[in-house]
């Protein structure tokens, strides 16, 4: 093994070696591929060459390509699904700077553009585990009060879960909520939740392109288990300004854009806000009258292009939740992020990304009770720098070089009350992330692609503050101080990552992955909802990195001239040092909380399939996934393994969207999952003069099974070149099937001498509508 | 949390949302001993009952367990076998519970022993119950509050029984000094529990203020918070009792204060 591992690397490093040789009198091509009417960077788009049929590149995350060819004429083009063939015909005797300017494909069928790839890209690509999602399609998908959602949609396809009703949060491939990495314009969002989770935080008017990798993440991508979401917002459009924006039941949006210089520079402005609470005011009760209830985000991006080699990217995001009773209670919280990032083209061949990245998450909770005024005050802070280079010395080859580094700054939470009494101020906590990383994508043959690279990831949780030494039932037995700065414990994590695929015709492919990621943030909730108050804590001497090995194989195949996509991916998950209270942790303003957790391993395997129609008036996706996600955690379940919270055997889901005419285009999707796995009581008995339940074993009962249909109607009332309107109708859960929010147990209101189990259901039957505009 | 949540279902979802009572095929399980023993200082009566289990859907009547041998002794060497004075419950006049000694249940019951250990912590002086009022959603609401002196630097670990009209109130409140050593405590009482009897202008509210130690703190705090409902995994209470059986046994003090809502 170990030798053919070696043998392998330098198989690789000769074929960047070999290059060299034969590097006589080559000269490349680069630029940048652009949409004509906004000036937006294409992401993903693909450069080929009509003479060498074999060769192609895509463009990077800020649209820009380089291709090196020996010395010739050419004609090269781009391909760019939903976009017109646009050629350039090269005489390649020096290195030429070219940029593809492509307009949109003019088509009855344009709006249900369901993917931008190239075609059989899902074929040819090393890539897996990777979901990709057109903003377009997107808002034809019927959700929740007609609030087109990113993280809803992704959930419709399969290993990425819903965490249930009223509930944002997303379970992929088995592994927690809190091990997904969400990165918006490149900076961590730690909750995506607004209206604790009706509401992802993401505002899809402000979003260019959305990635989701749930296996085979590349190297530059580290920090979290299970997955990453990489959105990026839109650029603006830098030819001429426009304003869209919808109107809804419950919320409102507002869309400006336009350019700063024209062909220079442009900026996006994107606003929303819910009124939601405006129904309170009809309440008979005063209280209920003075309640609040509502969210709102800015998304705001602006760049500027300083000359041909260098442009300037700043992006920020502002959202928060506001939630009030009366005047006694109150509690707001949101994220706020900003990104500055300076592209730089150091040569043809070699492209440079500094980026400068801040991020805070933070909530606030007022009480304001007999009498008693309170205040909770907690906080995420990051400062976050990166450098990537990135090389392009041929077609065949792509190498990424890159480092990052954060300093993070917890603040688990500190009380204070107007008359000094239940004060308490936990420590803040303070760590040092890094990463270094390569990772190259390699063309290896005509049939095989790979993508191989390494992470190194390095933490340190650092001073000041006091740390403890617990015994192993958790008592701290000792407390050591370390002064500002001191290291206390430091990390090293060794990441490798592989992606491969093989073609085996111009129709089908097999792939393989394997990637390790380590988790040094983590967070840890006992409570069966997401709540904006659930704690992230940092790794230390007592609590270990979460270290998770993914393997994965895969067989793609395209039908029908790349009509329908099948793919079908198997994967097994082994996960080290997961986390999880103690039976009956104390866990309110306990600075010793490290001594209330229990640590385990987990595992997860399971196989997903996927079939895809991606044009045509009737287009859509069959999406089903068998799977099973296991913990075993020391002192639970008396030291078994047991399945996870988050297991669910089946999970379907199928999405049709059907172009009815010109103006009218229908959709539907239906879900159906194995209910979550639960703990129910075996018994009971009576202690303190109360009804207590006995429990037998941890989650050995399951929720109903989960299922839901909702259909979707959108009416393109006018559309000319100046102004575009339209209407959405919406029916979240068309049948009414009463899904179990919460299944709790009670002693019986109409026979005391009994108990009995009462099921809360949300969202039966919500229509919605919602009025859009573009001008 | 639980409030927020509420205050979300009601806002946001009451249009929609709907609760129904439900049968789910719940497993049996085998009976399993519970034992409620208490010694107090209020009197030398020391009572011990000991009951099993039933499953979920039988009738709320524990059958009792009878002819069990049951002791109470303590770390200054007396010892006391306490009798069967009705079917199930198991008392003595003979201990009377003193601050600062540890004692001993031994209870043999259905063929296994079953041993547990509390010690009485020195008494803490409950300076008032008060009743605070709030206008929430729906009216005003009635807290029975709270107000005391912590000592410093004792580990102190208190418990509050509430009754109204004389009637005892589901659920139980626990409050560790964790965080809070040394400085007077303030606050409302109202259990996580349920949603609680709704009180009312001229109601009778009492409040049994207890101190016990840190074991019996633990048993009630995660029966609280196994009991709350929303609790992802839910578990049974961390017993003091050995050998499997569930319950406790707690040595404490006892301070009653009460007040008439105006």
């Amino acid at each position: 093994m170990v030798k053919f591992k070696i043998t392998y690397f330098l198989l690789l490093c000769s074929s960047i070696l070999s290059l060299k040789l034969y590097a006589q009198n080559k000269f490349t091509v680069s630029g940048k591929v652009k949409d004509s009417k906004s000036g937006e960077e294409l992401i993903g788009a693909v450069v080929m060459i009509e003479e060498l049929k074999t060769t192609a590149v895509a463009t990077n995350a800020y649209g820009f390509y380089s291709l090196t060819l020996p010395e010739g004429e050419y004609s090269i083009y781009v391909n760019y699904f939903g976009y017109q063939k646009n050629e350039f015909k090269a005489k390649l005797n020096q290195n030429i700077v070219h940029d593809f300017v492509l307009v949109e494909e003019v088509t009855e069928l344009k709006e249900v553009v369901i993917s931008t790839k190239k075609q059989d890209d899902n074929i040819t690509k090393a890539q897996m585990g990777v979901e990709k999602l057109d903003i377009k399609e997107i808002s034809k998908i019927p959700v929740l009060f007609g609030e087109k959602d990113v993280l809803k949609t992704l959930q419709l396809l399969p290993g990425i879960k819903s965490a249930g009703d009223g509930n944002s949060g997303y379970y992929v491939r088995g592994g927690g909520a809190d091990q997904n990495l969400i990165l918006l314009d490149e900076a961590p969002v730690y909750n995506a939740s607004h209206l604790l989770g009706f509401f992802s935080t993401f505002n899809s008017d402000a979003i260019k392109d959305v990635t989701l990798y749930k296996g085979g993440m590349p190297s530059p991508y580290g920090g979290r288990l299970s997955s990453v979401l990489d959105i990026k917002m839109n650029e603006g459009n830098d030819k001429k300004y426009g304003v869209s924006g919808g109107i809804g039941l419950i919320s409102s949006r507002l869309l400006f854009q336009g350019p700063i210089v024209k062909e220079k520079g442009s900026f996006m402005v994107a606003a929303r806000r819910t009124y939601a609470d405006a129904f309170l005011k009809l309440s008979s009760d005063e209280s209920t009258r003075n309640s609040t209830l509502y969210f709102y985000d800015i998304n705001a991006k602006g760049n500027y292009k300083i000359n041909e080699k260098n442009r300037l990217f700043v992006s920020g995001y502002f959202g928060r939740d506001k939630l009030g009773i009366g005047g006694t209670f109150g509690i707001d919280w949101g994220n706020s992020t900003g990104t500055i990032r300076w592209n730089r083209l150091l040569s043809p061949k070699w492209f440079s990304n500094t980026t400068g990245i801040f991020s805070n998450y933070s909530y606030k909770i007022n009480i304001n009770a007999s009498g008693n005024d309170f205040t909770i005050f907690s906080r995420i802070r990051d400062y976050n720098f990166k450098q990537e280079f990135e090389y392009f010395p041929n077609p065949r080859n792509n190498i990424k070089i890159g480092y990052n580094t954060i300093y993070h700054k917890l603040t688990p939470g500190q009380s204070t009350g107007s008359n000094s009494i239940n004060n308490s101020v936990l420590q803040d906590r303070y760590s040092w992330e890094n990463g270094v990383y390569f990772s190259h994508d390699l063309n290896a043959t005509e049939k095989l692609n790979i993508t191989y690279g390494l992470r190194i990831s390095t933490f340190s949780a650092i001073g000041k503050g006091n740390f403890y030494t617990y015994d192993g039932n958790g008592k701290a037995i000792d407390t050591t101080y370390y002064n500002s700065g001191e290291f206390v414990k430091t990390y090293i994590n060794p990441e490798p990552r592989f992606s491969g695929s093989y073609k085996l015709s111009s129709k089908s492919s097999v792939k393989a992955s394997y990637a390790r990621n380590a988790q040094y943030l983590h967070l840890i909730s006992n409570s069966t909802a997401s709540s904006p108050t659930d704690l992230w804590i940092s790794s230390s001497a007592n609590v270990k990195p979460q270290l998770a090995d993914q393997y994965s194989v895969g067989y793609f195949r395209n039908f029908k001239d790349n009509l329908f996509e099948f793919s079908t991916e198997a994967y097994y998950k082994d996960l080290q040092n997961q986390i999880d209270y103690k039976n009956g942790a104390n866990t309110q303003a306990n600075d010793k909380l490290e001594g209330e957790l229990l640590f385990g391993k987990g595992r997860a395997y399971g196989i997903e399939f996927l079939l895809k129609k991606k044009t045509g008036r009737f287009s859509g996706w069959i999406g089903y996934t068998l799977s099973r996600t296991e913990r075993k955690i020391d002192k639970i379940n008396n030291n078994n393994w047991y399945v996870a919270r988050q297991d669910r055997t089946h999970d379907i889901s199928i999405v049709g969207l059907y172009e009815l005419n010109k103006k009218w285009s229908l959709s539907a999707t239906f879900v159906y999952n194995t209910g979550n796995a639960v703990t129910f009581p075996s018994g009971k008995y009576r202690v303190d003069g109360d009804v207590q339940y006995v429990y037998t074993e941890r989650n050995g009962y399951r929720m109903p099974a989960y299922h839901r249909m909702d259909i979707g109607a959108t009416w393109l009332r006018k559309k000319t070149e100046r102004f575009e309107s339209s209407w959405n109708f919406s029916i979240y859960n068309l049948y009414g099937r009463e899904n179990a929010y919460t299944i709790t147990f009670r002693e019986s209101e109409s026979d005391p001498n009994k108990t009995e189990a009462v099921r809360t259901a949300l969202f039966r039957f919500v229509p919605s509508f919602s009025y859009n505009f573009k001008f | 949390m639980k409030l927020i949540k509420n205050f979300i279902l009601i806002s946001l979802a009451s249009l929609v949302s709907c609760t129904k009572v439900i049968n789910i095929d719940l497993n049996s399980a085998d009976p399993k001993v519970v034992i409620e023993g208490v010694v107090t200082g209020l009197s030398s009566k020391q009572t011990v009952t000991i009951t099993k289990t039933v499953n979920f859907n039988d009738s709320n009547t524990m059958p009792a367990v009878s002819s069990a041998l049951v002791t109470i002794s303590d770390n200054t060497g007396q010892l006391d076998t306490l009798k069967e004075t009705s079917s199930g419950v198991y008392t003595t006049e003979n201990i009377a519970g003193v601050y600062g000694r540890t004692y001993i249940l031994t209870v043999i019951a259905e063929g296994k022993t079953f041993t547990a250990q509390s010690t009485m912590p020195f008494p803490v002086n409950l300076d008032s119950l008060y009743i605070s009022t709030n206008q929430l959603l729906g009216g005003i609401t009635y807290s029975p509050s709270i107000r005391f002196y912590e000592p410093a630097g004792k580990g102190g670990r208190y418990r509050f029984i509430r009754y109204y009209n004389g009637k005892k109130e589901k659920g139980t409140t626990v409050i560790s000094d964790e965080g809070v050593d040394g400085i007077i405590i303030e606050r409302p009482i109202t259990s996580p529990r349920d949603n609680g009897t709704e009180l009312k202008v001229g109601d009778l509210v009492e409040v049994d203020f207890l101190c016990t130690d840190d074991a019996v703190y633990t048993y009630f705090n995660s029966l609280q918070q196994n009991t709350s409902g929303d609790s992802a995994a839910p578990d049974n209470p961390v017993s003091n009792i050995s050998n499997g059986a569930l319950g406790y046994f707690s040595a404490h003090t006892v301070q009653r204060k009460s007040t008439i809502i105006k």
